[in-house]
């Protein structure tokens, strides 16, 4: 079961704590984190951004070095606008620290993604012959609302799932 | 796994020089062919008075045995088979042709393999299909003493002498403290056969072959003789340093180590120094020339992946040095330790740089590189 949910402003705080020379814009109701990681001693510096939108997954996009349009076109651990696939729904959720999560994640994302291009063979998990990923696109939210402004989120947030669904309109996090 | 970028390095390194190495399957094959040579020789020989011994020498006696890539990766054994008898009672042609007598004995008893006998300036060679054993005729050299001997060569009129167990052991000699601190170090996670332990200079006279093999690839004959290769690499290894150290600096400091005596190259046998290695040096001038060619592109590539960024670059690099397979080999090593490492909740993330390692500063929780709805991912 899912604990408490982190805020943005939590999230961003400890991102400043741990990655002093990113930066992170917040927004009401998303962050934006722009840094730089190196994923292995020998590897490139690569710049990568996280958007974060409360209610959503975080979408990590890598901006520098760019993927070149073939590599978009045969790396599979993509989504089709081009943000990584890092994890099954599952492991994912509301309460969970970016730094602990999404980042390490991306780093060992850039480091398969580096071996990869070497001869187009990705040996981390999450190969299509080891399963289906789950299926819905939302992530785990805190079960029992901590406060009354958590209540009225979540009760936002499930009002607007359900207009969604209604509309069979699903979204790609 | 790895925490700065020269362990990172050395490790790719030493899984692509790994995969030069000789197989346990392939080592234990060799040790029961040439075990079985030695033995129907011996069963030969048991019919005159004088019998001999069977014993291999050269890179399976050095510790460096090397894949041969221009021969699809085969593997070549080199063995002595000495006879026990004195110069002054066999020519050279009769001695070459008892050991010739002695294989086709062998062969025809049907040995595991099916191999057939084909003959070389000095030795007879036994071929199995991706395999081959060298099998030297030999005498000992009763005025060198010790462990010398004679052998013969089609295009010379005298005896030559050789002392290939001498040799071994000065080259052991070199690296003594290094291998006795890895042998202690295996031997206390477990027991390891003695041949399986490399040292950082074995390794290197591995790779420095190797990228001989790769260089020479459309001039095999011009190809500096292992043997060279190795006496240099020995005499420019001073002990310690990582693998990627000793590979670079053996690399530069090797061309140091050959001599110039009245304007004549000389690498000259440690154990036995009227014995000039780069003798033929003398007949094919051009060959001088190419080694130091080689030489300085094996220094210049070598130096170079050091200063490398980008897994996939090294990679590449690597391939370019030892061939596509080793460097796969390091690639899948690389991709199936990291996967690995993070499953079995050792692989660590260090804060500020992102850089993966196992004693980083954050965990990487476990998970899968999936994502909502896109099964493929």
């Amino acid at each position: 079961m899912p604990g408490r949910e982190r805020t943005l402003i939590e999230q961003a705080v400890r991102l400043r704590e741990d990655f002093p020379d990113g930066v992170v814009r917040l927004r009401p109701t998303s962050l934006l984190w722009t840094g730089r990681l190196t994923p292995t001693p020998l590897s490139r510096e690569y710049t990568i951004r996280i958007r974060y939108a409360r209610g959503q997954y975080p979408k990590v996009t890598l901006i520098e070095p760019r993927l070149e349009p073939e590599e978009r076109q045969e790396l599979h651990h993509l989504y089709p606008d081009g943000t990584l696939c890092l994890h099954k729904l599952d492991e994912w959720d509301t309460s969970m620290w970016l730094v602990e999560t999404i980042i390490p994640w991306t780093t060992e994302w850039l480091a398969h993604y580096e071996l990869w291009k070497v001869n187009h063979r990705w040996h981390g998990d999450g190969d299509p012959a080891d399963g289906q990923a789950p299926a819905g696109d939302r992530p785990r939210a805190p079960v029992v609302p901590a406060n009354r402004a958590d209540r009225r989120r979540a009760a936002r947030l499930e009002a607007r799932r359900a207009r969604r669904e209604r509309r069979g309109a699903g979204i790609r996090t | 796994m790895y925490i700065d970028p020269r362990d990172h390095l050395n490790q790719l390194l030493a899984t692509s020089i790994a995969w030069l190495d000789i197989s346990d399957e392939d080592y234990e094959l060799a040790v029961s062919r040439y075990t079985a040579v030695g033995d129907s020789l011996a069963e030969y020989w048991a019919g005159s008075a004088a019998g001999g011994a069977v014993y291999p020498q050269g890179s399976m006696r050095l510790g460096t045995i090397t894949r041969n890539i221009h021969r699809n990766d085969e593997i070549d054994i080199d063995l002595v088979a000495r006879r026990d008898l004195v110069k002054t009672s066999i020519t050279r042609a009769q001695l070459k042709e008892d050991v010739g007598t002695g294989l086709d004995l062998f062969i025809k008893a049907g040995p595991e393999g099916d191999p057939w006998r084909e003959e070389g300036k000095r030795c007879w060679t036994l071929q199995y299909p991706g395999f081959h054993v060298d099998v030297l005729p030999a005498l000992p050299n009763l005025e060198s003493g010790g462990s010398s001997i004679s052998i013969t060569d089609t295009e010379l009129l005298h005896w030559l002498p050789s002392n290939p167990i001498g040799y071994a052991a000065w080259f052991h000699q070199r690296m003594r403290d290094e291998h006795r601190a890895l042998a202690k170090r295996a031997m206390e996670i477990a027991p390891v056969p003695e041949w399986k332990i490399k040292t950082t200079l074995q390794r290197t006279v591995q790779a420095l072959k190797r990228h001989r093999d790769i260089y020479f690839a459309d001039h095999l004959d011009d190809r500096p003789a292992s043997v060279i290769i190795t006496t240099l690499a020995a005499h420019a290894y001073v002990g310690g340093g990582s693998l990627y150290d000793v590979l670079r600096d053996v690399a530069v400091a090797m061309p140091g180590f050959v001599q110039q005596v009245d304007g004549i190259y000389v690498v000259a046998n440690p154990v036995q120094p009227e014995e000039n290695f780069a003798d033929r040096w003398r007949d094919h001038p051009g060959r001088a020339r190419q080694y130091f060619d080689w030489a300085e592109h094996a220094a210049a590539d070598f130096s170079g992946l050091g200063e490398t960024r980008g897994v996939d670059t090294v990679l590449k690099k690597l391939a370019a040095v030892f061939g596509d397979r080793p460097a796969e080999h390091a690639e899948r090593v690389a991709g199936s330790g990291l996967l690995e490492s993070r499953r079995s909740g050792k692989l660590a993330m260090t804060t500020g740089t992102g850089t993966l390692a196992v004693t980083g500063t954050r965990q990487v929780r476990d998970h899968a590189f999936y994502g909502p709805g896109n099964a493929g991912s």
